[in-house]
């Protein structure tokens, strides 16, 4: 890279670390300004459903870097401060309090917002979603008092903040609209094993419905008529990327910030990442959002890369879950339903609550899985999924060729194991 | 620094890689709590052991939510550590060989993988047909092409032989 520029990354999640540990990887040693609303070092989001159950018993437990990280050198935190805009004429971030950063190359990873559903009744800031640690700490709190919760939305998210809530004493409610629990996760046949599983563990499941109002005196009204007495409501409602302070910046968003294979902009220097973008899908190409941790990572590193001065490409956005629901695990990935999948390999065995399904596409191309109670080779099918798209480049790495010609080989072993066990 | 190397074809699927594993981790004799896993395909006569490949970088190390995983500098061993860990398995997803999994120890779920046994990988010493080494990867390769091109040396003299050139 010919000599140093000024490297701002606005949002200190997933992608926003991953793009610095790329640019730090790649030997860049321009100075990187880290620019984050919230004034705590880097952590994940997966790990604050565990922090409010207790299984992190501390909120420094969560943080995935040290505070004295951000004061290395070629590190400059810039934290609790809300971006209000971006000039990309004069290049620099406009700050709260009129500051400004200037910038040579820019990445925008804000992240998203959850969605808040307008409830009669019930005011915005009562309404509790989980995003950020304050979110976390609210929710821990209200379990610690034995709160009941109504949650509005089956996701991942909503899932699990309800198992973190769910006490034999405070029994949660868990309100759908559509007609199952994943929708965006788990197939129908996957979907009925997870509720199963809600069910015996004693939460009401409502589907089909939703919440009419709030009561004065607390009481939640469906659009049933029934009534529910709860503590809170919680809304796993899914999330909106960040894109409300580039308004004016010329910078190109449609409900997520549009972004090519390189992850730039429509404004050359300027690159975005992670929940706040709209990037191309793996097997599509069509511009989506997922907003997941590992699409969130990958993308941050593709980023940085690029800004560092190398040319790389982002090879699609797969959708990969990986959770587990009161004890039964659960993954699912790439494509499970779409037109593209023409045959499917089912094995369940109802006992013992195992259902895994591989879909193929016209060619006998794996393209997508559903694995629920034997998961052990997720991480194989998921590499072959992958490879059947990048085996060339794959091949100018030769620990990641050998990795996977261990599954292409031998088909056989991960299909057997599939199929038959 | 030290990997497991696989020779393929010397595997004989015996699974005692496994057995041993499991015995020095988990002081039990059970395939299912082994780091490494032989792959079988008695139909097609394939065999071979899996071993972690300690990459780095990792997609293991890299995905880590809690930076539960990470390298070991004497040994080069990407090596979990449980009391961070909370057993969310992005790891177990995003390793394509397969090299994570998830064992049941006293009632609780544990997330698993290969430490190399602090640099004395104990299924190398018990491997009976030598299928499995530890060593360095570079000299593996070094050592192929090495004994591929004395056999084209051979293969040349032969062909002067014969063309007379």
């Amino acid at each position: 890279m010919a000599g140093k520029k000024r490297l701002v990354i606005i949002g200190n999640g997933a992608a926003g670390i991953a793009a610095l540990d790329a640019i730090r990887r790649v030997g860049c040693n321009s100075t990187v300004t880290m620019i984050d609303r919230e004034s705590v070092p880097a952590y994940s989001r997966i790990t604050t459903p565990y922090f409010i159950k207790g299984a992190i018993p501390k909120e420094k437990d969560l943080y995935l870097r040290s505070k004295a990280f951000y004061q290395e050198p070629g590190i400059r935190a810039v934290f609790g401060s809300t971006v209000e805009g971006i000039d990309t004429r004069e290049r620099t971030v406009i700050l709260d309090r009129g500051r400004k950063e200037p910038f040579d190359l820019l990445l925008i990873a804000g992240g998203a917002s959850p969605k808040r559903p307008v409830i009669p009744g019930v005011n915005a800031r009562d309404l509790l979603v989980l995003r950020d640690l304050a979110d976390a700490r609210k929710l821990k709190k209200m379990r610690d008092q034995g709160a009941i919760g109504v949650f509005i939305g089956a996701g991942l998210v909503s899932l699990q903040t309800l198992q973190a809530m769910h006490t034999d004493k405070s029994r949660s409610i868990l309100v759908v609209k559509s007609d199952r629990v994943l929708s965006q996760t788990l197939d129908a046949a996957g979907a009925q094993i997870i509720e199963k599983r809600l069910l015996d563990r004693g939460v009401r499941v409502m589907k089909g419905c939703d919440i009419h109002h709030r009561e004065k005196d607390g009481t939640v009204v469906l659009d049933t008529q029934e009534r529910l007495r709860a503590d809170f409501i919680f809304a796993g409602k899914g999330v909106r990327p960040n894109t409300d302070f580039l308004e004016g910046s010329g910078i190109l968003a449609d409900s997520g910030i549009l972004v090519n294979r390189r992850l730039e902009t429509n404004i050359e220097g300027i690159y975005a990442a992670g929940d706040a973008v709209r990037a191309p899908d793996f097997f599509s190409g069509k511009q989506v959002t997922y907003g997941l941790w590992p699409s969130a990572l990958e993308q941050g590193e593709i980023a940085g890369k690029n800004m560092a001065g190398r040319k790389v490409e982002y090879e699609g956005n797969l959708r990969m879950n990986v959770s587990t629901i009161f004890g039964l695990s659960l993954a699912s990935v790439g494509d499970l339903g779409s037109e593209r999948v023409k045959d499917v390999w089912v094995t369940e065995d109802t006992r013992g609550r195992v259902y895994r399904k591989l879909c193929l596409d016209e060619e006998g191309v794996l393209i997508g899985a559903v694995l629920i109670n034997r998961m052990d080779d997720i991480g194989v099918i998921q590499g072959i999924i992958r490879a059947r798209r990048k085996a060339e480049s794959l091949a100018a790495n030769s620990a990641w060729k050998s990795l996977v010609s261990y599954g292409l080989s031998s088909p056989a072993r991960v299909c057997s194991r599939a199929v038959c066990c | 620094m030290k990997k497991l190397v696989m020779h393929i074809g010397k595997c004989t699927g015996c699974r005692t890689c496994q057995s041993v594993c499991s015995l020095v981790h988990e002081l039990e004799m059970n395939c299912e709590l082994a780091r490494i896993h032989v792959a079988k395909d008695d139909k097609n006569g394939v065999n071979v052991s899996v071993p972690c490949l300690q990459c780095s970088p990792a997609p293991c190390v890299d995905i880590c939510p809690m930076k539960a995983i990470s390298p070991v500098p004497a040994t080069g061993a990407n090596v979990i550590d449980p009391d961070k860990c909370i057993g969310c398995q992005m790891c177990m997803m995003v390793c394509p060989i397969g090299a994570v999994s998830k064992i049941e120890k006293h009632d609780q779920k544990v997330i698993i993988k290969c430490d190399l046994c602090n640099g004395d990988p104990q299924c190398v010493k018990y491997c009976e047909s030598g299928a499995i080494r530890f060593e360095e990867p570079q000299e593996v390769a070094d050592r192929h092409s090495g004994a591929f091109s004395e056999r084209i040396v051979v293969l040349l003299k032969e062909m002067r032989g014969i063309t007379g050139a």
